[in-house]
């Protein structure tokens, strides 16, 4: 056996077993960096008993242009005989048009806040600053609860009508958007054009060629 | 495919053949085989549309506030970086194995031109693919920049590292190429070593850590061009704190080259058919 046909061989094994490790590889980086499901636990439904607080948003209506910020006022007023526990402030946004859930924290950074005891007949205001991502008519209500035990107050509901701000050429992009694939694909498409004339003339030369005449 | 008559030897004025400049001789076959017969600009139409689309959507993004200047063209940077980089070293990696593939190493090996001055040009010619690449990306980095400041910043991320990265990546490849018998397996090793030193900068578990995660993304040439334009872009860090980024790229860019030079002293004949 030629020697040179051995060491063909086994370099040819051996590259086929560098194929499947490199395989290998990209298996185990997609396995790895695949989303596990998460293991959820539902917490505990404990009973909804009111807290003696109220709970207001304003305004009570308001539209904003997208991308544009909305500036949100949050009141929470003891209206008990007896100071508040520390709280805990929560937002949430739904969309009551559609089965689809919206994600508050695409709106806001945080979602919820913690305020510090109210005394009797005291209030605190807290400002909440959100931008919506998306058009449509949205609701915006808050909640109450006690960090620990039952207890909860809901807020009336805001409703919040975003405009859709769309531009066909956004930071001045579409010019060079359009310009560029059409500008290398025109250089690609002449060029194969040609390469294909010049193989086209190749072919016919032989018989263009005069017998007897000597090339 | 490289094909070279006798007459490619260029000569000094006393008439005697300079060995010492046959690689421009191969680098510029390679250059005229690259982008006369359609696979470079291919490579590169490819790469405008994707980042055409991209800038697109990340400029309508920042329109409605949801991306700032800096994280669009953070995104663009990267992506440049990662994509011209891969086309350069898919260009490198079919250098070698490929001719072996077309049967046309043999001729090319029996030209009076040493080597090493082969993998030199064909380095030289594969490199172009990420130089036409920066030549789409730095258009698109000026628009979207919207202003000096962040303008200056894409064009020194695309142009120091990423230029070192691709020139690290076009080197293993063509390293790659010169030691696998079959272009299939060179391209497969190719993209899987790409894969895996990409794949660092992105994973969670790597990004998240404080330990081991930012001593392997410096050591990493790729994910440390990606977090380097992800800090100067998006988190406006300052330059200095960001030299330790180039390191890495710039060692790998010099080992890489010389392990594909030395490689051209062995290369030989043989494919996997």
């Amino acid at each position: 056996m030629n020697p040179l046909h051995g060491r063909i061989g086994r370099r040819a094994l051996r590259d086929t077993a560098v194929s499947l490790a490199a395989l290998g590889v990209i298996a185990l980086i997609v396995a790895v960096s695949w989303p596990a499901a998460a293991a959820t636990t539902l917490p505990r439904q404990d009973a909804t008993a009111s807290l003696d607080v109220t709970v207001a948003v304003e305004p009570a209506t308001t539209s904003v242009v997208l991308g544009d910020s909305l500036d949100l006022q949050i009141t929470v007023t003891n209206s008990g005989a007896a100071a508040t526990p520390p709280l805990v402030l929560h937002l949430d946004i739904l969309d009551p048009d559609s089965d689809g859930s919206v994600d508050p924290e695409d709106w806001t950074t945080t979602l919820t806040r913690s305020i510090a005891e109210i005394p009797p007949g005291g209030s605190t205001d807290v400002p909440w600053t959100v931008q919506p991502i998306s058009a449509g008519t949205f609701t915006v209500y808050a909640v109450v609860v006690r960090p620990t035990g039952a207890g909860l107050s809901a807020s009336n509901v805001t409703e919040v009508t975003v405009e859709d701000k769309r531009s066909l050429n956004p930071g001045n992009i579409l010019p060079l958007s359009l310009g560029a694939p059409v500008l290398v694909g025109g250089a690609l498409a002449v060029q194969l054009f040609s390469v294909r004339r010049s193989d086209r003339r190749g072919r016919k030369r032989p018989a263009e060629i005069p017998v007897g005449v000597s090339t | 495919m490289t094909t070279l008559s006798a007459g490619s030897t260029s000569t000094d004025v006393a008439g005697r053949t300079r060995p010492a400049t046959r690689w421009t001789v191969i680098a510029r076959y390679e250059l005229m085989d690259l982008w006369s017969g359609g696979k470079g600009l291919s490579i590169l139409f490819g790469f405008t549309l994707v980042l055409s689309i991209l800038a697109y959507l990340a400029s309508a993004d920042a329109g409605i506030n949801l991306l700032d200047a800096r994280e669009s063209v953070g995104l663009l940077v990267t992506t440049s970086i990662a994509l011209g980089t891969l086309g350069a070293m898919v260009v490198s990696a079919d250098a070698i194995s490929g001719e072996r593939d077309r049967d046309t190493l043999e001729s090319l090996l029996v030209t009076p031109v040493p080597r090493r001055h082969i993998v030199v040009g064909k380095l030289l010619a594969a490199s172009s693919v990420w130089i036409a690449t920066l030549l789409v990306a730095l258009p698109f980095a000026a628009v979207m920049a919207g202003g000096p400041g962040v303008m200056s910043d894409a064009v020194t991320v695309l142009v120091v590292s990423g230029s070192l990265s691709a020139a690290a990546l076009t080197a293993l490849g063509l390293a790659i190429s010169a030691v696998t018998m079959s272009n299939r397996t060179s391209l497969v090793v190719s993209l899987a070593v790409l894969l895996a030193l990409a794949a660092p900068s992105q994973l969670p578990a790597v990004r998240s850590s404080t330990t081991v995660g930012p001593i392997l993304i410096k050591l990493n040439p790729v994910s440390a061009s990606l977090r380097l334009a992800e800090n100067v872009l998006v988190r406006q860090e300052p330059w200095p704190d960001q030299l330790v980024y180039f390191i890495s790229p710039a060692l790998a860019a010099v080992v890489f080259t010389v392990v594909a030079i030395r490689l051209a002293g062995r290369l030989e004949l043989g494919g996997s058919r």
